[in-house]
Parts: C-alpha cells; sequence; structure tokens
C-alpha cells in the first residue's frame, strides 16, 4: 500500500502572444491548479490559480502571492529561486513549486519549438 | 497541446526502509529515479536511476547517485541535489530525485494530520474542504510540534507567525 503519491502534470500551448501552461498538482494532501501565461520573451504575463484541497488557511495566501510573479522572466537563472521566495514563503511552497513546473514547462515547450536538444 | 510533461511520485514501505519512485515524462525524455531512506534520521541509504530516454549515458550518473547515498531528505536537501546534478549532464534527474524526496516528507506527514484530524473528531477530508483544521486549533498544534518538531514553521503544521 502506497504511504503517498502525487500527479503533476503541466500541459503547454503555443498562442499568438507566446505561451500558456496549464498545471495541476494532486495528491494524498494537496489538490491544486494555476494557469499561467508568457509572452514570446518568456515574461510572466498572467497567472492564476486554484486551490482545491489544502491544510491550513496559509495556503490559500498563495494564490493572491501568485501574482507577484508577474513581470519576471521563466528563463532567468534565479527564476525559480524568486518563485519560491514570493509565492512559497508568504503562502504555499506546493503552489510555487506547481509554477516552477510550470515554467521548466514552458521553456522546454519553447526549446522544442526551436529544435533545441532538451535531453540533458 | 505542443508539451506535455508528467510526473508521478510513490512512497512505499520496503521492510525497514521507506523507497520513494518518482518518475517523469515528455515528448523527449523520460526518467525514473528511487530512494531508500531509513526512517528517523532518513538519510538515504540506496539511489537508484533509470533514464529511459533523452537523457545522457548512465555512466556519467555514477559519481552523482554514488554521493547521494547519506544525504539526509530535508532541509538543506534543494541545494545539495541540484549542485550533485547540475554537472552531471542531467540536471532534470536531480528534479527527480528532489520530487522523491519531497514525497518521503509529505509521506510522514500525512499519518500525523490524519491523526490529529480523527483525534478532534472532524469530518474526513474531502473535495472543496479544508483537509486539516486540526491544525487551526491552537493546542493541537503545540502537540503536534512537541511530536515533530521537523513540522516548525512548515505550512503542513501551521503560519509561520504563531511559532
Amino acid at each position: 500500500m502506497a504511504l503517498f503519491t502525487r500527479l503533476q502534470s503541466v500541459a503547454v500551448s503555443r498562442t499568438p502572444a507566446g505561451y500558456v501552461a496549464r498545471g495541476e498538482l494532486s495528491d494524498h494532501l494537496y489538490n491544486m491548479s494555476l494557469k499561467l501565461a508568457a509572452d514570446q520573451d518568456l515574461v510572466v504575463t498572467a497567472v492564476e490559480g486554484r486551490m482545491i484541497r489544502f491544510t491550513t488557511d496559509r495556503c490559500s495566501l498563495g494564490l493572491a502571492a501568485l501574482q507577484e510573479a508577474r513581470g519576471l522572466k521563466l528563463d532567468e537563472p534565479d527564476f525559480e529561486s524568486q518563485a519560491r521566495k514570493v509565492v512559497g514563503r508568504p503562502g504555499c511552497r506546493h503552489l510555487a513549486h506547481l509554477l516552477v513546473n510550470a515554467a521548466r514547462s514552458v521553456i522546454r515547450a519553447r526549446d522544442l519549438d526551436q529544435g533545441q536538444d532538451r535531453g540533458a | 497541446m505542443d508539451y506535455i510533461y508528467h510526473i508521478q511520485t510513490r512512497v512505499e514501505k520496503a521492510g525497514s526502509l521507506i523507497r520513494s519512485l518518482a518518475e517523469a515524462a515528455d515528448e523527449t525524455f523520460r526518467a525514473r529515479a528511487a530512494i531508500e531512506v531509513r526512517p528517523g534520521g532518513l538519510e538515504i541509504e540506496r539511489a537508484e536511476a533509470e533514464i529511459i530516454s533523452g537523457g545522457p549515458d548512465p555512466a556519467d550518473l555514477a559519481e552523482p547517485l554514488a554521493r547521494l547515498k547519506g544525504v539526509r531528505v530535508g532541509s538543506g536537501m534543494t541545494k545539495i541535489v541540484t549542485g550533485l546534478f547540475q554537472d552531471s549532464a542531467c540536471p532534470r534527474l536531480g528534479e527527480l530525485f528532489l520530487e522523491a524526496m519531497e514525497a518521503v516528507i509529505l509521506a510522514l506527514t500525512r499519518p500525523l494530520l490524519a491523526d490529529f484530524h480523527g483525534r478532534l473528531g472532524r469530518p474526513a477530508p474531502g473535495e472543496d474542504a479544508w483537509l486539516n483544521p486540526a491544525v487551526l486549533d491552537r493546542a493541537g498544534r503545540a502537540e503536534l510540534l512537541v511530536q515533530s518538531p521537523r513540522l516548525a514553521g512548515s505550512c503542513a503544521a501551521f503560519p509561520k507567525e504563531e511559532d
């Protein structure tokens, strides 16, 4: 019997303005989703989330904190630490993690567009 | 849809150890990372990886895999694991090991929360419901912290300002 299981998925679509990523995280404790839009330069133009199942009243503070990610550039070296700082610390680190995985997915989708080898 | 990425993580008992397996797949990369940790200290006793497609030669991973042994699941693990795999030509495998390690923490947290939930006579958690209203109770928080100090400051336990 599993002590814990988690599923995460991110789907990225190319749009005229750039990219839209939809992510979902579901496990024995948490269930949340987010939608992230980025322009052609991978700057976050919009982000919104939904907390479906969570553990404390602090978790949902992450939804408002998500807005702090607007204007960040997904492929900047410090994006992940910034995302964890502005979304994870004041709100929900699992939502911040989903944001990071959405960002990684957009970058990989962009690289796939550009024909780069993303294996490593 | 232009790109889809999946990560699945599963934690289970493996004899006296805890085994955590993380699997990831997208169009060009597919891999598994597994760790076994000893309850209590949570040091990694065994680390294995399989890159099914899109990764480097397995020989390039021997060193970081060997150096994972003894790393403790807990604070500081992100920096250590990221550093180990940054130079291995497969940072994505480092991401997977961190998924597996995070899942160990959550697997240990799950029964604590369920226990407090049940003891306070709260209804079972469900869709669109608070999973853990018990931790909003001050006495419950204090007892939880005594039993599991590692939850201090964790969002799984309570807001930081009320530690």
